[in-house]
């Protein structure tokens, strides 16, 4: 009886292990094509081997406007072109790896990371910038049948 | 020459060795891993690949496998794919090794779902059913241009116009932009003829290791990453899908096709050690 007993517990251990080991890559597959095609999570990344689907999260970039007179200016802030001097380092050490976690899935739920990396890297305060500042995350495209290589907003967050 | 000799060599070398010196390998050379991560799995790495018969080997893959958790929770949105790969199979390893599953093919099922997942993947996105993103791949001359070069004699002059715009754009002081290209009829079939043919390739591979034997199947993976290379530079998740076919307990039974795979690995090893990728991943 005891045997008995013990050969049916193992029998579920062994079940439930193989049911695990095949669901755990299904359920993160899952959870990475909801958010990349819902939201804006690269296919490249997040588990669900999507590599080579779509274009790289390395050609999206970051871009902050604001008003200006007789219009909207913006400026790229990554990749970066017009921070210059001793900003470039604070730049490349704090922010770059904060900007290129949110490249890969620029969304509301994440910024914080992101404002709170601009901040402490001293280069400016969000707090202090004009209203109607806006963060904006670009992505590069490429239209076959239109023949045209486009540079599209694809996330706008209102700072 | 004996080859008898070269595959008794190949024979000494076990699975779990092999997963021991990549998790060591890997640990070194990704710089996405936390550096605290980096020393545990470095170190249980060395301790097992030394103590192998004072400590039980199922306590270095639980090792492994809580901290590539702890790993994959923090950057869960860097983290490359292989990575997933290395944190499934060391829990498949330490479930192993404990003894709770016996005669489970597992490694076999999971290049199931990574090829079958890529498939899927390919096919509900739109960028890559248009192919576009092939079109951007031979225009930019990222894949297969000497190939293609040879088929289609206009794509040399029509890829440095394309090139050209490319980074135009990419340069570019406005976050709203779209500049035309040229591109003839005949390179915007072939792309899309490109993008179909990789589907159906990666189709009949999940057949194969579906529904034929197990000699098949692995020489079927090793066809496809060999192929693959020609045109795609991920040394590192080739290596770890060899790896997984090492873990597979059927290969014993073939040790020239064991050694082949042993072999390629180190190639992709190496290879990626050196970093001779365009996009690495």
């Amino acid at each position: 009886m005891a045997y008995y007993k013990f050969s049916n517990q193992k029998k579920y251990l062994e079940r439930s292990a193989r049911f695990i080991l095949i669901f755990l890559p299904l359920l993160v597959a899952a959870f990475q094509i909801y958010f990349s095609n819902f939201y804006r999570l690269t296919r490249w990344k997040g588990g669900g081997f999507g590599m080579y689907t779509s274009m790289h999260s390395n050609l999206r970039s970051l871009w902050i406007t604001f008003p200006e007179k007789g219009g909207v200016r913006s400026i790229k802030i990554y990749p970066s072109k017009h921070i210059k001097d001793g900003n470039v380092i604070a730049f490349q050490h704090f922010i770059q790896p904060e900007i290129r976690k949110f490249m890969n899935f620029p969304d509301t739920t994440n910024i914080q990371f992101l404002l709170k990396g601009i901040n402490q890297s001293g280069i400016f305060s969000h707090k202090l910038l004009p209203k109607k500042t806006a963060l904006i995350v670009a992505e590069m495209s490429v239209d076959l049948e239109k023949r045209r290589i486009s540079n599209k907003p694809i996330f706008r967050y209102e700072l | 020459m004996n080859y008898r000799l070269l595959l008794s060599w190949f024979d000494r070398i076990w699975a779990g060795q092999l997963f021991h010196i990549f998790i060591l390998y890997f640990a070194l050379i990704d710089s996405g891993i936390p550096f605290l991560l980096k020393i545990i799995l470095c170190g249980s790495g060395v301790l097992a690949l030394f103590f192998i018969k004072e400590i039980p080997e199922r306590y270095f893959y639980w090792i492994y496998f809580i901290s590539l958790t702890i790993c994959l929770t923090l950057t869960y949105f860097e983290a490359p794919n292989h990575f997933f790969l290395f944190f499934y199979l060391s829990l498949f390893m330490a479930i192993r090794e404990e003894g709770w599953i016996k005669n489970f093919d597992y490694p076999c099922w999971l290049l199931i779902l990574v090829f079958g997942l890529a498939t899927v993947q390919k096919i509900i996105s739109p960028q890559f059913m248009e192919g576009d993103f092939m079109g951007y791949l031979f225009m930019q001359r990222i894949s297969l241009y000497f190939i293609n070069a040879q088929l289609l004699p206009e794509l040399e002059g029509l890829s440095k116009n394309f090139m050209d715009t490319f980074s135009s754009v990419y340069t570019s002081d406005s976050e709203i932009l779209s500049l035309p290209f040229q591109i003839s009829d005949r390179l915007v079939g072939y792309a899309l003829a490109h993008s179909y043919l990789v589907i159906v390739v990666e189709l009949i591979l999940v057949l194969i290791l579906i529904f034929f034997n197990h000699k098949i199947r692995y020489v079927a993976v090793l066809a496809f990453v060999w192929v693959t290379l020609a045109f795609r530079f991920e040394y590192s998740f080739f290596a770890i899908l060899c790896l997984c076919v090492l873990m597979d307990g059927k290969i014993e039974k073939f040790p020239v096709l064991r050694a082949c795979f042993i072999f390629s690995m180190a190639v992709f090893v190496s290879l990626g050690t050196f970093a001779f990728g365009v996009i690495s991943e």
